[in-house]
């Protein structure tokens, strides 16, 4: 019966999709503050040290896992001081000591914050900085490829004697895991997100993405002429779109987790954000940086792994975007 | 729906009124169930069943007596353990402090808790007397509860269980280990006294930690440098450590009160548990960070022979800190002992079985210490006796004040 009793085998794939794929909507951290005070200890001391660690525990949380918002985090911190726990699920005070030969008062707080909550408040803020958004701001497309190894072949340097080149090659598609994972990131963030295949018509062509594909099969870049078209093609719409975000996320070989019995699957993510506006200047860029799913079989741990590391990549591009006023 | 003209006989209209007043009735009660404090205050908990902690490859070796009984088979989909524990807990339903369910949790509706029985030890232990020989057989299990969404353990209820018998010098060792361990998931007899029945008995008296309460651990269980060469050669030091810092685990729970972490050195990587369904399916549970932790070293054991009787006594370091601070709020030597009366006819005397009784004295009553600490006990099993009785006096005001 077992998982079966919570409806059969499908309980399998359930599980593995969800610890190994959904965000959590909630993450712990934990923070100490020491006050230090003068003459006697009273109450509002108390609780504004409490109140120190809480923010504290959060900009802990920040700097380790969401380096890219600091920047907005800097912005908004005064007012997250003043409604914490509108961005906390729960807190406990895990110690307090008051040592009075030295005046110190030293507390312990760990918090569950609600992340997705702070992290959309945060993007809010960087935003809307300096009143520069507007609304043609606010378009974004993006081709992110999946890419498995299709070849890789070395060749000696003839000139050099031991030098060794190798060429690899990848075979490359875009996948709706990506594709609805990056989507929902973006969208959350309060991003116009449009299909690039859907721009395709529209600029003509100079916007195509089997170019990209194409590229991508061949190297870890995008060839200038793709690169230059496709910008080309989305400055001439007559309601531009301002960002294209484009990147690669390589998926490597499966290996088996000894103790689960499980599939791992390694994915290795880069990606960037280009401004149409300024000729495609790079606005963000990330990695790479590797993340791993984990699956009952070696396809339920790739796509895994793949929607884990869209969403970390376009969280992690929506906040330096943000953090420029984007 | 067909409709008649005309008189409806008085029968008729009676019987008719008497269903819809039935019917009203239903309905009233079953607002009144489900507005009821009783029922509204209790969570749902979704039932996963019966699984096996450890390395998904060792579940059929660690745990071959639950294993075979457990097996999930085309003919039999659903494993007899999982089946009886169901059962069981249906049964009581009324009196558990959750809404169990055997559907399929909707992590999309929210946070979802699920429930499962982790067996995480079963052993035999064996004592040769001149004409028979005494079996032991233990079974240790988790009652683990976990964020479904998260895969994230939320609570957990240590179980303990063990059973006494006494067999022939020449009957199977294998047969005794079976039939005993048996005896223990599925009793013949006097079912009270059985693992789901223990298990079920703890889950009635639970509750699930509320938000923000303080979560403890023990840390390590160590086997200092005089009581290792104590240690007979077929006990593993890691298997030792393992089954003192789960008893540990337990008695703090369910003795000091505390919202213990399960004790994972043994089948833990890291901040994961690794657990194997019924089924076959293998699940991974994230452990929280521990705000306490507690250390445990077994120091040394002693052996004092009186005319009638023997003595054994158990000594341990304990410490506990608060987890991000690298100073002990509690540290200090405690010991306990136990007599044993010794039989003529006993031909070997099991120092070690002795001794681990000691060793469970002295566990079982610090973990009361913590939660209400007592002047006469420090001043009987503590070094530092009073000056120890203060600390764990402040400890425990500490906790409370928290």
């Amino acid at each position: 019966m077992a998982f079966k009793s919570l409806r059969k085998s499908s309980f399998m794939l359930l599980l593995a999709a969800l610890c190994c794929a959904l965000p959590t909507h909630a993450v712990e951290s934990k923070s100490t503050f020491t006050y230090t005070y003068s003459g006697r200890l009273d109450s509002e001391e108390k609780a504004d040290a409490i109140l120190q660690a809480k923010v504290k525990a959060i900009e802990t949380w920040i700097a380790t896992s969401q380096p890219y918002q600091e920047r907005n985090f800097s912005l908004a911190k005064d007012d997250i001081t003043e409604n914490i726990d509108e961005y906390l699920l729960s807190s406990a005070v895990v110690s307090k000591d008051n040592n009075k030969d030295i005046k110190q008062y030293r507390v312990v707080v760990r918090v569950d914050i609600n992340d997705t909550k702070l992290l959309n408040y945060l993007t809010a803020v960087g935003r809307a900085k300096d009143g520069s958004m507007d609304d043609e701001d606010q378009y974004i497309t993006f081709v992110f490829v999946a890419r498995e190894l299709a070849s890789r072949t070395e060749a000696k340097d003839t000139a050099s004697g031991d030098f060794k080149r190798a060429k690899t090659l990848w075979q490359a598609t875009t996948t709706s895991e990506i594709d609805i994972a990056v989507g929902e990131v973006f969208a959350d963030a309060n991003y116009y997100v449009i299909e690039a295949a859907l721009l395709e018509e529209d600029t003509a062509g100079q916007l195509d993405v089997n170019n990209f594909l194409m590229d991508y099969e061949q190297g870890d870049d995008l060839t200038p002429g793709t690169k230059r078209d496709a910008i080309r093609g989305l400055k001439s719409l007559e309601d531009p779109v301002q960002y294209l975000a484009i990147g690669t996320l390589d998926v490597d070989e499966h290996v088996t987790d000894d103790v689960t019995g499980l599939y791992k699957v390694p994915v290795s993510v880069t990606a960037k954000i280009l401004s149409v506006k300024r000729r495609g200047a790079t606005m963000a860029s990330i990695g790479p940086v590797q993340y791993l799913g984990l699956g009952p079989t070696p396809i339920v741990a790739k796509n895994n792994a793949l929607k884990l590391a869209a969403q970390e990549m376009a969280a992690g591009l929506i906040g330096q975007l943000s953090s420029k006023s984007i | 729906m067909r409709y008649t003209q005309g008189f409806v006989s008085f029968p008729d209209y009676f019987q008719r009124r008497t269903r819809i007043q039935n019917i009203l009735l239903l309905l009233l009660a079953a607002f009144w169930f489900i507005a009821s404090p009783a029922y509204a205050s209790k969570p749902v908990v979704y039932f996963a069943g019966v699984s096996f902690l450890g390395d998904h490859r060792f579940i059929d070796t660690n745990y071959p007596v639950a294993t075979a009984l457990n097996k999930a088979t085309p003919e039999q989909p659903q494993a007899a353990l999982d089946k009886a524990f169901f059962e069981l807990l249906s049964a009581q339903s009324a009196t558990l402090p959750l809404l169990l369910s055997r559907n399929l949790a909707n992590y999309k509706s929210g946070p979802a808790i699920a429930m499962t029985l982790a067996i995480e030890r079963e052993s035999i232990s064996i004592e040769t007397f001149e004409d028979y020989r005494k079996v032991v057989a233990e079974i240790s299990a988790q009652v683990l509860f976990f964020d479904f969404q998260a895969m994230r353990l939320i609570a957990s209820i240590p179980v303990d269980i063990a059973r006494n018998d006494v067999i022939n010098l020449n009957a199977s060792l294998d047969k005794a280990r079976t039939d005993n361990l048996t005896a223990l998931y599925q009793p013949t007899s006097n079912a009270d006294n059985s693992l789901l029945s223990v298990a079920s008995g703890h889950i009635r008296q639970f509750g699930l930690p509320k938000e923000g309460v303080l979560r403890f651990k023990v840390h390590a269980v160590n086997i200092g440098e005089k009581a290792s060469p104590l240690v007979p050669e077929r006990v593993q030091h890691d298997a030792l450590a393992q089954v003192f810092g789960q008893y540990f685990t337990a008695q703090l729970t369910h003795l000091g009160g505390l919202n213990m972490i399960p004790y994972t050195k043994g089948y833990a990587i890291g901040n994961k548990m690794a657990g194997r369904m019924a089924n076959g399916d293998v699940y991974t549970l994230t452990l929280p960070e521990a705000d306490y932790v507690f250390t445990v070293d077994i120091s040394n054991f002693k052996h004092i022979a009186q005319p009638n009787k023997h003595l054994f006594a158990s000594r341990v370091k304990f410490t506990a800190k608060e987890a991000t601070r690298s100073d002990a709020m509690l540290d200090d030597y405690f010991h306990a002992a136990v007599a044993k009366l010794v039989s003529d006819k006993q031909t070997y005397i099991d120092d070690w079985a002795a001794y681990e009784d000691a060793l469970e004295t002295v566990l079982s009553e610090l973990a009361q210490q913590l939660s209400a600490p007592e002047k006469k006990w420090f001043d009987n099993h503590s070094q530092l006796k009073r000056r120890t009785y203060n600390t764990f006096r402040k400890w425990s005001e500490h906790i409370n004040g928290l």
